[in-house]
């Protein structure tokens, strides 16, 4: 090794790299501020899909059955229990804008305060996604199936509590997969990638 | 303004380009993996620019962000090894630089196993760089970084008399 570090320092003075001009900087500056941009814009509306339809839908019921007394009631009251997670969804959102600003600028740290940091901040956020996962895709899924069994079948979900189980069951277990994947894909894979670089920066 | 700060920024990748190829070179093994890290490492140097304070060396900043992207990009799915197709280079086929070449590509082969971390003292300490300012770079002391070389050179050499 001792010889080949000797024999690299100098031939490394004969690696004719290329050089990074005007316009190939801002090539690469656009391209990836456009990729961030696409992945940013994919991360958001993916979960607020999932809102907007079961804003749309209260809402809609709202005004179609204005007469429907329990039915408003029910409505407001799923809206008033939805929107604290709503907001706890734009905050995250918001920190999650913050951690990308953190994320360039801690790109200068030595590589283990880096690992660490990074490491620290995307556990803090899976912790968070388990948690508020379950409950977002649980109280939306019963929602919806509250009010379809409500609106287009006699007696609701008391009279029809099977219909209710059937559209409920496959429904969340079909979130439950994207949700499970998703939280894979983006936490829990990259965590464990870090967590190993920790395990061996402290070896 | 913003013309001065990309003039200045130019010219100081330039001067150290060669430490983006290396990190890249070492981590990734795809020639399209490495044209996709080299243009993020690129990215994340321009972003990170303003905030480089000259209290170090402007090759030392470049270390760090150049590892740190590609430790994030680094995943470990082993491919087939194209080294010796130099990304980016414009290579002089010359015997002297074919034998060069080999041992580099060799070397490279050798510490394909290593962890992420002790690769970069690998390429840091080929590279030249004092302990001390493998250590800045790394955020290990430099005792340790001492008893990682050692190990380091230990594995190499059982991978050598294999």
């Amino acid at each position: 090794m001792e010889h080949l570090r000797k024999t690299l320092s100098e031939n490394m003075a004969a690696e004719n790299w290329s050089k990074l001009n005007n316009n190939c900087l801002n090539d690469i500056i656009q391209k990836k501020n456009r990729e961030k941009e696409i992945i940013n814009f994919g991360y958001f509306w993916s979960s607020f899909v999932m809102q907007i339809i079961v804003y749309g839908l209260l809402c809609h019921t709202l005004i179609k059955h204005v007469d429907d007394r329990p039915l408003i009631i029910i409505c407001i009251s799923c809206m008033l229990m939805y929107l604290p997670l709503t907001i706890v969804l734009l905050n995250v959102f918001k920190r999650i804008a913050i951690l990308k600003n953190q994320d360039v600028n801690g790109m200068d740290l030595p590589i283990g305060s880096y690992v660490v940091e990074k490491y620290r901040l995307l556990k803090k956020f899976y912790v968070f996604r388990r948690w508020y996962e379950p409950v977002l895709l649980t109280i939306s899924t019963g929602i919806m199936v509250w009010v379809i069994t409500r609106l287009y079948f006699q007696g609701g979900i008391y009279d029809h509590p099977v219909l209710a189980l059937s559209i409920f069951i496959p429904s969340i277990i079909a979130c439950g997969i994207i949700s499970i994947k998703n939280t894979d894909k983006y936490f829990r894979q990259p965590l464990i990638k870090l967590e190993e670089l920790i395990a061996d920066l402290k070896s | 303004m913003a013309d001065s700060l990309e003039h200045g920024f130019l010219n100081q990748i330039n001067e150290n380009i060669g430490i983006a190829h290396k990190v890249c070179n070492m981590y990734f093994d795809q020639k399209d993996e490495r044209t996709d890290v080299i243009q993020e490492m690129f990215y994340q140097l321009w972003k990170a620019y303003p905030n480089f304070r000259k209290d170090s060396k402007f090759s030392t900043w470049m270390y760090r962000v150049c590892f740190n992207t590609a430790i994030t990009y680094f995943k470990k799915n082993k491919k087939e090894i194209e080294i010796t197709e130099g990304y980016y280079q414009n290579n002089d086929s010359s015997d002297s630089n074919d034998n060069y070449e080999e041992k580099r590509d060799s070397l490279y082969r050798q510490i394909e196993d290593l962890s992420p971390i002790n690769k970069s003292i690998t390429l840091l300490y080929l590279d030249g760089l004092k302990y001390e300012e493998i250590s800045d770079i790394t955020g290990l002391s430099v005792a340790n970084v001492s008893v990682r070389l050692v190990r380091i050179k230990a594995d190499l050499k059982k991978i050598n008399n294999l």
